[in-house]
């Protein structure tokens, strides 16, 4: 039957007419449920059931995976070297492509207007990123940078040069920063860190061998030069021949260079602050010597 | 004055290589393009001839990337060698360098022909010459 009425109408006067959906009017769809093959019946699947004739192979007593007869196996003769040595501390970044980014977008699920964060990220569900894991943030992927088209001010841990020519082009603004792993869990889980009710610890500075990455303009890291991040920007702009678009004519040119102090973990809040969910207040700390330990 | 334009790869990719167009593809006029010096200009048409086409239009492509973006980057880099090895003057040797050079090579055979005569008779003063 042609269920293609005007609006619909068709549809629903067929549910007023025909009887309740129920156990006994309900079919799967012809060719989506295979029978499966069961051993040890018939004339295929019965006889030798599969296993072959006589021997180890139909007696079940075959040597363990990767037994060569007697020779070295291949996973003993080749030597061993650390490629994969410390793999478990090592640093892991969850992947954001730019398809994903536009999506959670278009969607709505992610306001363009205002800052991107890793908590509006995880508040959005976009990404789910678990410190526990020796996670250290999220990195930009480049997956969808010929569909992207969206000016966000957006804020990660890693971003390949593709996806920051790709944002900016759109005339939007990246910066890389580092979290250490407890202001990671904060900035993930906010809620839970304040029913805590512990002082916000203020953001620590990125080891020895991050520092570099964090300070080169090329990957706009946060404790770049911002003349040096200009002129990083419109080399970008050369090398992959787009026009870089003026943002301090934008009219959320306010909101697109609002950027986090390097010690800050939340855009309102400063380290030092306690919120209190129940009451919905904030508690700041009045001892000049903790005013001095949170403001260095 | 480059006129880009953009169509779809060929090579395997399933869907992607079907739909998306991710081949960059980059055009200009050789003779009337003033941002290139007049001498680098004849030297690339006759370096990348089989470049040009019939209109007299230098055709750069990439298709390596899976990203037009990148396509064009690599584009506009290979554009940009182009005039780089086209402007590039040849290295102009000077006189006293290649006096420099000539006398090296006089002094080198001098001391190797000298070596020569020292080992010589060193080997003579072996031989026993029996009178």
């Amino acid at each position: 039957a042609d269920m293609s009425g005007n609006g619909g109408s068709k549809a629903l006067e067929l549910l007023r007419s025909l009887p309740r959906v129920s156990l006994a009017n309900l079919r799967p769809s012809p060719g989506s449920k295979k029978r499966e093959r069961r051993r040890g019946r018939g004339r295929y699947g019965g006889r030798k059931c599969g296993r072959g004739h006589k021997g180890q192979r139909q007696r079940g007593n075959r040597p363990r995976l990767g037994f060569e007869g007697g020779q070295t196996p291949f996973y003993l003769a080749i030597p061993k070297y650390g490629f994969n040595e410390g793999h478990s501390r090592r640093r892991q970044y969850q992947p954001l492509s730019l398809q994903r980014l536009q999506y959670l977008i278009d969607l709505g699920r992610v306001d363009p207007t205002q800052p991107i964060d890793l908590t509006q990220l995880t508040n959005a569900r976009g990404v789910t990123v678990q410190p526990l894991k020796r996670d250290y943030g999220v990195q930009l992927v480049e997956e969808g940078a010929d569909i992207f088209s969206a000016k966000v001010n957006i804020e990660v841990q890693r971003a390949s040069e593709l996806a920051i020519a790709t944002i900016e082009k759109n005339g939007g603004v990246v910066t890389t920063s580092f979290y250490d792993p407890r202001s990671l869990e904060i900035l993930c889980k906010p809620v839970v860190f304040f029913l805590r009710g512990q002082p916000i610890p203020k953001r620590m500075l990125p080891p020895e061998d991050l520092v570099r990455y964090y300070t080169d303009a090329r990957n706009r890291g946060y404790l770049a030069d911002p003349s040096k991040v200009a002129e990083a920007r419109r080399e970008l702009a050369k090398k992959y021949g787009y026009v870089l678009p003026d943002i301090t004519k934008d009219e959320l040119f306010k909101m697109l260079s609002t950027r986090k102090d390097p010690r800050q973990i939340f855009f309102g809040l400063a380290p030092g602050w306690i919120v209190n969910m129940a009451d919905k207040k904030i508690l700041k700390p009045t001892d000049e010597r903790l005013l001095k330990y949170y403001s260095s | 004055r480059l006129t880009v334009s953009y169509s779809r790869s060929s090579g395997p990719g399933g869907q992607h290589v079907n739909k998306v167009n991710t081949k960059a593809e980059i055009r200009f006029h050789l003779a009337s393009a003033d941002w290139i010096p007049e001498d680098a200009r004849q030297k690339m048409a006759s370096m990348h001839r089989n470049k040009i086409n019939r209109a007299g239009e230098l055709i750069v492509t990439s298709e390596e990337s899976r990203y037009q973006m990148r396509n064009l980057a690599i584009c506009l880099e290979k554009i940009r060698t182009m005039v780089a090895e086209a402007t590039e003057k040849p290295k102009v040797v000077s006189k006293e360098t290649t006096q420099k050079l000539i006398e090296r090579v006089e002094k080198m055979n001098r001391e190797r022909l000298r070596q020569k005569k020292i080992h010589s008779n060193i080997k003579q003063s072996r031989k026993a010459d029996f009178d």
